[in-house]
């Protein structure tokens, strides 16, 4: 039985009744808040989509669906998803120019 | 005499009368030269000279970032003109606006932003830092030099807009700004000419390298020229060949050969390669450049030149279109082309094992990466170039994936692997992430390579089934075989990863800027025999850590010990405290 005051690297551990356990849940390398929200946020919307088509089956979901037949003349064709990404890219390496200008 | 033959003594002639005016120089009239183009690079510009601080290195910095930013559009357009092969009428929505783009309509844009734009402007970065540094001599003129990749940034702009107009009023506009790129590129030259002029010692072979790239590729013009139009249909796929050669290659070479030595530290190993591959680069015609779909381009590059080329047509034919004894010749450089590319690969790559920098260093791995493709691809492209000078063209069909590989598997990896390595020198600041431009480098390496084997298995499934059609005596016009029509997608797909990587490596540098640290201030990770650091990141064992290549002398820490914040140091578990 370990009874004593641990230290992991210079925080001193409280007593754990024994086992240990606090020295292994004690990580040292926690996501990035912004990267839990983000993942935690993309797992609720699954299960909400997956929620509604239960609840609603065959029903479109309320205002996306109103406006996804707007594009759907436009973009018909995959290769629109592909140049969304060099939009993206591009706009990003604007932005990287126009901020490091002001930065500076 | 014969046109091969002829053409061939025009660029030779050309590049020797050249490096004997830059070593004899030319007496009083070079230095009323000097003087004038001084002048013209400077005062004549009126209030346009100070536009630009002129700081050094300033020029040289401006045009890899623009060259950079290019390649990522030639990247997309690239992209783009590879979906549009297999789905030509995907983009037909935008015609809404006026803008038609369908079947092969984003080809020529590709080229201005690729060559034009990305490794042209690259390139011109790379000489105007590589020239003035062997000469240790500043730019005649950092000002002018930087005006000018802007000048260069709006022909290429001006040519691609030209380009999609589809009418004669677009392809003027086009050509208004290619002509843009070229006087861009003369006033290089002149700047160029202007420094090495000052220098004192003999030129390195590196400053060779870019300055008969620079003039090769006029000469190249002046003997498609001289030969006038009835010899066009073979002046002008020599034209192309000689100017891939002897600047998107030789340059690259060039640029390669003085990045090694100046990011490792270390000499590379044989000295007498280096010189057979400059020798070897201006006598040898590179198989490499040439593909008919480049008609368009030369077309609207060439403007108002009658060259009396017709779609359709390719490199002339031995015993119908050009006399044998001519292309026997071109056979035999193209053939001689191969070997050097084997020389300069093997030179790079036991330079760069030696220096145990291979997956440590980005710009160095993207180096080995093109190096190691360099003389298969030229094998590939002689392969196809052979046959279609032969007259059967039967590989016809895979000649522009053999382009596609060559350019993004070899020559962009190279160009690009160089100026990074070069970049910290330039801008004084190292990459902003080593790891991130790792994981480019593999993805441009897997997005091009990827995309090429599958481009090209789809045109040999289109060749067998042309070769079925001839045998069942039937012809359907534009028919593609169904194995080709389901590998074709999947080809442009993964050259989606060659523009994520150019992205990502674009992204990097323009970081690196800011957050880069300040060069020098990184000691080399990796040695002769293996890193020299190691991070540990969790318990493991002695037979792992060898398996990672790591020596007696590699220093081994665990995971952010450098930190002031080390929470993952040793765990003390004292009883007495």
């Amino acid at each position: 039985m370990l009874n004593c005051e641990c230290f992991l690297g210079d925080q001193l551990m409280e007593d754990d009744g024994g086992y240990g356990l606090l020295d292994y849940m004690r990580s040292d390398e926690e996501p990035e808040l912004g990267r839990t929200v983000v993942s935690f946020g993309a797992v609720a919307l699954l299960l909400f989509l997956v929620l509604y088509e239960i609840l609603f089956p065959g029903h479109g979901l309320p205002v996306i669906s109103d406006v996804v037949p707007l594009v759907i003349g436009v973009m018909d064709s995959s290769i629109w998803f592909f140049i969304l990404g060099i939009m993206l890219g591009l706009f990003s390496i604007l932005a990287n120019v126009l901020f490091r200008a002001v930065q500076e | 005499m014969d046109t091969i033959i002829q053409m061939m003594l025009i660029f030779w002639g050309v590049l020797v009368l050249f490096a004997w005016l830059l070593r004899n120089g030319m007496g009083f009239v070079g230095d009323a030269l000097a003087g004038m183009t001084g002048f013209m690079l400077g005062k004549a510009l009126g209030p346009g000279a100070t536009l630009l601080e002129g700081r050094s290195g300033s020029a040289s910095s401006s045009w890899i970032h623009h060259g950079l930013v290019w390649l990522f559009v030639g990247a997309s357009i690239t992209f783009v003109d590879l979906w549009l092969g297999h789905s030509p009428n995907d983009l037909y929505s935008l015609q809404s606006w006026s803008w038609d783009i369908t079947g092969d309509s984003a080809f020529v844009p590709s080229v201005f932003a690729t060559f034009a734009g990305g490794i042209h402007m690259m390139l011109i970065g790379a000489a105007l830092h590589i020239i003035p540094r062997l000469a240790n001599h500043p730019l005649a003129s950092e000002g002018n030099a930087g005006l000018m990749a802007m000048v260069t940034s709006l022909g290429v702009f001006t040519a691609i807009i030209g380009t999609q107009f589809g009418n004669d009023i677009g392809d003027l506009v086009a050509f208004g700004g290619n002509s843009l790129v070229a006087l861009a590129a003369l006033a290089i030259i002149a700047n160029v000419l202007l420094t090495v002029r000052e220098q004192e010692g003999r030129i390195e072979i590196p400053q060779w390298f870019f300055l008969f790239g620079m003039i090769g590729y006029f000469a190249a013009q002046i003997g498609f020229i001289v030969n006038g139009p009835d010899n066009a249909s073979t002046t002008l796929w020599m034209m192309l060949m000689l100017q891939s050669g002897i600047y998107f290659g030789g340059a690259a070479f060039g640029l390669v050969y003085y990045a090694i030595p100046a990011s490792t530290g270390q000499p590379l190993p044989s000295r007498s390669l280096i010189g057979l591959t400059l020798i070897g680069t201006i006598l040898t015609v590179s198989p490499s450049g040439y593909d008919p779909a480049l008609l368009g381009f030369a077309d609207i590059a060439l403007g108002p030149l009658d060259h009396g080329v017709t779609s359709g047509l390719s490199l002339a034919t031995c015993g119908t279109d050009a006399s044998c004894t001519g292309t026997l010749v071109l056979s035999t450089l193209m053939a001689l082309s191969v070997p050097v590319t084997f020389m300069f690969a093997g030179n790079v790559l036991t330079a760069i094992r030696r220096s145990g920098a291979l997956f440590e260093d980005t710009a160095l791995t993207m180096i080995a990466f093109g190096a190691l493709m360099t003389p298969i691809f030229a094998i590939a492209s002689l392969f196809t170039t052979l046959d279609s000078i032969s007259g059967s063209g039967e590989l016809a069909t895979a000649m522009s994936s053999i382009r596609l590989g060559s350019l993004w598997g070899s020559y962009i990896p190279l160009i690009l692997g160089g100026v990074l390595a070069i970049l910290p020198d330039i801008t004084g600041r190292e990459l902003d992430s080593q790891k991130e431009g790792r994981r480019a480098t593999y993805f441009l390496a897997v997005g091009s390579i990827g995309a090429f084997v599958f481009s090209l298995v789809a045109d040999f499934a289109n060749i067998s089934f042309a070769e079925a059609m001839v045998l069942a005596e039937t012809e359907i016009e534009g028919a593609v075989s169904s194995t080709a029509s389901e590998l074709m997608p999947i080809s442009s797909v993964l050259f989606y990863g060659a523009v994520i990587g150019v992205l990502f490596i674009t992204q990097n540098v323009i970081r690196s800027a800011s957050t880069g640290a300040p060069a020098g201030t990184l000691e080399p990770r990796f040695d002769v025999l293996g890193p020299s650091d190691y991070v540990l990141a969790g318990p493991t064992t002695v037979r792992d850590l060898l398996t990672a290549g790591l020596t007696l002398d590699t220093m081994i820490s665990p995971e952010n010990s450098d930190e002031e914040d080390d929470n993952v140091g040793p765990t003390h578990l004292s009883e007495e405290e």
